[in-house]
This record gives C-alpha cells, structure tokens and sequence, in this order.
C-alpha cells in the first residue's frame, strides 16, 4: 500500500474515535476523499447472493481502478456477488467478473434490498 | 466538428475498404470474420485467443474489402499489450469502417466503447452478437430506436449459425459512403474539455481530433507523444491544458470521462433494453463455480488430465495409434517399398539421404507422420473440446493463489495452459498480461517448464508403464515450474500483480468448431513441422558425411555420460535443438530399441522437457521480449536443465 493510502486510511479510521464522528448506524466515518459515504460498504463485506450498486472506487486514479472502470465496475451499476471463494466474483446484468481481494475492496458498494434491477 | 471527411477515408490508389472488427474480449469477433471472410482464425470460449491482427479479404456486394480482425479492447486507453495492437491500428487511421462487436446480453456493459469508437469519426457499425443467448434469457433489444439514436446501423447477429449476417454486411456497405454519426453526447463538463483541448490541436491527424483529444485528456502517454510530434509547439500547450481540465475535475480523468460515458451510455440505452433478470441458476453456472473451488476443481483438474491426457493423449493416441502407424504401416509397408524403390541409386551415400539411419523419409517422414502426428492430433481434439466449454477460465481462478506466489496472477493460467498446445504461440499470448515483469516471468516458465504437445504427446507415451519414471516426471518438472517461478518472483523487481478477468458461461462446446480448429492446427502444425524435419534429416545427413555429427556426438558423450544415460541420447539432445518434439521422437525411438531402463528413462524425459525451446519458440521470445532477455534465458536453461537432470539420476540411484 502506499504510504500516503495508508496514512490517510489511518487517519479516517481515528477520526471518529477521536472526536466521536460517526455514521448514524454506528460505524466509523469513511476516510475522507471520494468514497466518503456512510452507507458505503466495501465489496468484500457483501454476502454471497447480496446484491448492491456501485457508489465509487478507492484511489481512482490507479491503474487497478481504471482496469475495473474499463470492464463496467462504475458508480451506478448493479452487482451481485457470486463467489466469495477462492475469488471473488460479481454478476452485473449477464456478465460476470473475476476479482481478488485486493482489486474487490477497492470497489465501494451501498446493499440494495428488495430493490428490483435495472 | 469533424475533422475527417467522409469521403476522403478511402485513400487514393486503395483497392479495397478496410473494416475492423472490434469489440471486448470474448464477444465472437473470429466468428464474425469467419463468417465475413471464410478465413478461419482460432474461436475459443476464453477472453485472448486473438492477440495479433488477423487479415482476410472479401467482396461485399461486389465491393472489395479487407477486414481486420482484432485483439480485444476494454477501453480506448489500453492497460495489457495486446489491447495497445488493436487501439494502436484504430488511432492510426488504419480501418475505414469499424464494426463494434458486442455479446448482446451485455450491452449495458460493453455501449461506452461504442462511444468511444464514434469519437475516431469513423464510420460505425453495432453488431450485437451472440444474440440467441440473450434471447433465450428474455432480453429484448429495440435495435431500430438505439440505431436512430446513435445514428449507426445496430445489426442483430448470431455469428456462428450465420444468422443476420447478410444485413451486417448491407449495413457495411452503406456506411462507406453515409454521413458520419454525429459525436457521443457527453456532460458534466467532460464534453467541454474535450472540446477546448480539441480546439487546442492543430496538427495533422490519422484520425478525428476528438478521439485524440480525449486521450489527452486522459493523460494517455503515447498518445501525448504523437501529439508532441504533430503539433507545432511540441504538444505543451495541449498537454497544460488537459493538466488543468483535468485537475478541475476533482477527480482523476479517466476515472471522471469513464463515469460520464457510462451514464451517456445508460441513457442512450433508456427504453431500448428490457430484460427480466432472471434469478435461476443454471446447472451449468452451479459446475463452473465449482470447478473454480478447490475442493472440488483440484480433483477435477486431475480427473480432466488423467482422462484427457494420460489416457486419450498418451495411451490411445501415443500408444495404440502410434504403434499401429510404425509396426503396421511404415516398418511392414512403407519402409520396405522405400528401400526397394531406392536400391536403384548406385551411390550408397546419396541413398543415405532419403532411406537409412538419417534418411529424409525413413526418419524425417517417419517422425513426422507415424510419432508425432496422430499424438498432436490427439491433444488438439482434447484441448479443443476445453477451450470451448469455458474451462480455463475457472482453472485461474483456482490457481489465482498459488501463481501469485510466482510473481504471476490468475491471467497468467491462460498463456501457460496454451503453453501445452504450442509454446510458441503462448509465448505471444503473454501480451495479455498487464506488467513487464508478468511477461517476463511467464515466457521463462514457459521456455523452461512447460512441454508443448507433441513433446508432452511423446515424453507421455514414453513413461506410460513405466510408474516410477511417470512420478519423478511430475514432480521434477512441477517441482521446477514452482520453484524457479518462486525464486524469479523474488529475484525480479515490480508490483504484485491484482487480478481481474471476465469468466465467460460454460457452453456445450460445438462439434463444428473443434473439428474444425483441430483439422485447422493439426494443419498448420504439419505444415509448419514436416519442412524442419526433412531440414534437420538433411543437415544430419551432410554432418553424418562430414564427420562433423560424430565430432559433437563425442564432445557431448561426457555430458550424456554424467547423467548416466547411454552415449545414444547425445543425438536425442542436439535433435531437440531443432524441435523439442523431434528430440522426444528420437527418444521414444531409443526406447522402443530397448536402450533404456526406467531411471534412464525418467533422467532423459525430465532433461529433455525442461531443456532449451525449439527455435521457433526462440525467435517468439526474442520478438516479444528482446535479444538481451532471450539470450539470458536460454543461457539459464541449457545448464539448469542439465543440473536437474543430474540431481534425478543421483537420487534415482541412491534409492533404487
């Protein structure tokens, strides 16, 4: 991880310890930066079968997201996790797609519940 | 504003138009140029069959036409080698009409390279393909509303049955000469940057402004160089100003432009896609998730090479059929009508080039039809039948783990199966892997640990009955594709390697496809094969003449004699030199004559696969990787291989 990735994950995490800033539902603030989102949770905390939409990629700018936003992993799409193990796998409409841990946890989902897909 | 005329893309003096095929991975791009050109290039259900570009010619309504098939393309900022052939071939002006093929199911997924397409301001044509499938999953498509929207013809094809691909090619047709589409409806200020850097550009370009100026935009670095070479300040200008835009954006810009296509897309699509997700899970989704589990692929891995290659490859094809083509066939028949036919050469030495020991036919021919043909045949027909059910890709998700301990990801399972088929051609497929030192690795193990076909077919067919050398083979050969991967990961500096791939469905595969592509590689591998053979029979010939044989024979008897193998294999070695396959002929043959026990066996089976690639496969590597990394390999190789060789017969002694 790079030092500045670390650093400000650190300090996001301490946030709301220190100054007692939290999300409604208790969990801690996200790190600053464009995934700051309280409902946002990352893809890998999702259920097998759970489905969720996009809200954004971590450090959008690295080539990993890029690669991501090139296969369709964008703000806005609907996916439902398949595969937990040894991969991940998302299902968005009929494709579905391979990812590692590493490359899974840079994508920030919300959970959609009950809510019928696009 | 466009800055190409529609009817200046045909250049003066062109006999023909040129049409691109191109589209994401795995979409039917090969299909669609079969059935466009009647020229066959590999289909496969895996994304990287075609890593190069493929050509054919045809005549569409009495107009001449070239058409490319590509690479797949994610995006027109390309991150893997063979993304960078077809995007490279697109920006250079290089086709007259594109034709984006898409798997129409994923239309959703794969319209913002369509709108990337239609910034080159070329003409444009949407194939949605593969389109039974998307029926069959209750997907409608209105292709008359997104044609009218896009303003290009939006064609419904199911290449491999042939369906709809007569309006692909009217609509071809009428594109060379209809006015071009007008340009993606872009927002959120992405439209407005693009257009301020275009208005920057003053150069000349092989294609549109637009579809340069949003790779400026995007800081795409090859492009800035064309546009440093094009613009009469060098490109600063331009450069500065994309450096601002984009720091506006909040946002880096790709990240920014991508989201802002997909939503261009999304709207585009409002009111032409309707779909009932269907929740069912199909057996076949169910098998291909655990084909990927280790639980159950691990045993499956082995159940598919035990069935498919020890018994189909090795036992049948290696065994029966290769027995009955050398007893029956050429030592019975063939052989002894040589013989006869040539007694009337009076010179015995001239004899010697076409029958004997090194004779053309009796051991070129030989080699070529009676060992190695019906083993390379059968392995085609195995692996065909793989490539199409969509199994590779759920064996690199079970082998993600353990190859990014080799400094390699799940991608990299791809190259190294094809490996098996032709290391040559896999050698080429390492373009689809992201960083130099992927490629790097993978075209070492590939050179050092993994046995092409027809040596795999043979060296197989070798140590069938023979257990003990059988497991020493596995596990000398898996034992150094692990460790030096290992070890080379280590040694070789760069980022750990993430992970990301499209898993196609699996599919029942077609009879008519892996007919075909087996008849088609065992063609091309013939083809390829039989002139080397008779080559290195004459070459054998004149050195056998010459004495020169004798002289390298004896300087590598010490060599052979260390690993305590009979003076024979010396040739078996210098033969490999030529192709690997041939060195493995040679060594089946010894074997039939009795020559080797068990332990010599196993020492010269282990050898010989992990020694020195054909030369074929050594001019790949010096294309793809460069003279320096090819020459250090082989300079690595050659002697490793020759270590683990002695190590093996060393241990084999002590135990036995």
């Amino acid at each position: 991880m790079n030092p500045v990735t670390w650093l400000r994950n650190g300090l996001g995490a301490l946030v709301p310890r220190v100054w007692g800033k939290e999300c409604p539902r208790g969990t801690p603030v996200p790190a600053p930066g464009p995934c700051a989102d309280c409902d946002s949770v990352s893809l890998v905390d999702l259920a097998v079968r759970e489905r969720a939409r996009v809200s954004c990629l971590e450090d959008p700018g690295s080539a990993a997201s890029i690669r991501l936003a090139s296969a369709g992993v964008l703000p806005g799409t609907t996916v439902r996790l398949v595969q937990r193990r040894p991969v991940f796998v998302l299902r968005m409409g009929f494709s579905e797609l391979a990812l590692d841990r590493e490359a899974a946890s840079r994508v920030r989902v919300r959970r959609e519940v009950g809510e019928p897909a696009r | 504003m466009r800055t190409v005329p529609n009817d200046a893309t045909i250049g003066v003096g062109q006999r023909y138009v040129r049409v691109a095929l191109v589209g994401q991975p795995n979409v039917g791009k090969s299909s669609v140029f079969r059935r466009l050109t009647g020229r066959y290039t590999t289909v496969s259900n895996f994304p990287g069959t075609s890593v190069e570009l493929v050509r054919g010619h045809a005549h569409l309504d009495w107009v001449a036409v070239e058409v490319t098939d590509t690479p797949g393309l994610h995006a027109l900022l390309p991150s893997s080698d063979e993304e960078r052939v077809t995007r490279r071939m697109l920006v250079d002006g290089g086709a007259d009409v594109i034709v984006h093929v898409v798997d129409a199911k994923n239309l959703p997924l794969q319209l913002p390279l369509t709108l990337q397409l239609l910034e080159l301001g070329r003409p444009l044509v949407l194939a949605l393909n593969i389109m039974d499938e998307a029926e069959r999953v209750g997907m409608r498509i209105a292709h008359g509303l997104l044609a009218e929207r896009l303003g290009v013809p939006v064609v419904a094809v199911v290449a491999v049955e042939g369906r709809g691909i007569e309006d692909l090619r009217r609509a071809i047709i009428h594109q060379v000469t209809a006015p071009l589409a007008p340009v993606p409806h872009y927002a959120n200020g992405v439209r407005e940057a693009i257009a301020q850097i275009e208005a920057q550009l003053e150069g000349a370009y092989p294609t549109d402004r637009m579809g340069i100026a949003a790779l400026v935009l995007q800081g795409d670095e090859e492009i800035l160089e064309m546009v440093a070479a094009a613009e009469p300040d060098g490109g600063t200008a331009a450069r500065a100003l994309a450096a601002r835009l984009a720091a506006g954006f909040g946002a880096p810009a790709p990240y920014r432009v991508a989201v802002e296509r997909q939503r261009a897309a999304e709207e585009l699509l409002r009111g032409v896609v309707e779909v009932a997700e269907d929740e069912t899970v199909r057996w076949a989704d169910r098998l291909g998730r655990q084909l990927s589990r280790p639980l159950f692929g691990v045993p499956a891995l082995i159940l598919v090479l035990y069935v498919g290659l020890y018994l189909f490859v090795g036992r049948l094809g290696g065994g029966v059929v290769v027995d009955w083509l050398e007893t029956s066939v050429f030592e019975r028949w063939i052989n002894p009508q040589l013989e006869r036919l040539f007694q009337g050469i009076p010179w015995p030495s001239v004899r010697a080039l076409y029958v004997g020991e090194y004779g053309m036919l009796t051991l070129g021919v030989r080699y070529a039809m009676a060992i190695v043909l019906p083993i390379v045949g059968a392995f085609f027909l195995f692996f065909s039948v793989l490539e199409d059910s969509g199994y590779f890709p759920r064996l690199a998700l079970l082998l993600d783990r353990v190859f990014k301990r080799l400094g390699l990801s799940g991608r990299a399972v791809i190259p190294m199966v094809l490996g098996f088929a032709c290391d040559t051609m896999a050698t080429m497929v390492t373009r689809t892997l992201d960083t130099r030192r992927e490629r790097v690795l993978a075209t070492l193990l590939l050179a050092l640990a993994i046995p092409c076909s027809a040596q795999l077919g043979v060296i197989l067919a070798l140590l069938a009955g023979e257990p003990l050398a059988v497991v020493t083979w596995l596990v000398a050969v898996t034992g150094t594709f692990l460790l030096v991967g290992y070890v080379g990961a280590r040694v070789l500096p760069g980022e750990r390697p993430t992970f990301q791939m499209e898993v196609p469905p699996l599919r029942r595969p077609r009879l008519g496809n892996v007919l075909l592509k087996t008849v088609t590689r065992v063609q091309w591998y013939f083809l390829e094969v039989l002139p080397l053979f008779l080559l290195a029979s004459i070459l054998l010939w004149i050195g056998n003449l010459t004495g020169v044989w004798q002289l390298v024979i004896r300087g590598m008897a010490p060599v052979v004699a260390v690993l305590g193998l009979p003076v024979e294999t010396a040739q078996v070695f210098l033969l490999g030199f030529f192709r690997r396959d041939y060195g493995a002929a040679g060594l089946f043959d010894l074997h039939q004559m009795g020559l080797l026990d068990p332990v010599q066996i196993a020492v010269a089976g282990v050898t010989l696969t992990l020694f020195v690639p054909c030369i074929a496969q050594f001019l790949m590597m010096v294309q793809e990787r460069g003279w320096r990394v090819a020459l250090a390999m082989l300079g690595f190789i050659t002697p490793f291989a020759f270590g683990v060789g002695f190590l093996v017969n060393a241990v084999l002694r002590a135990v036995t």
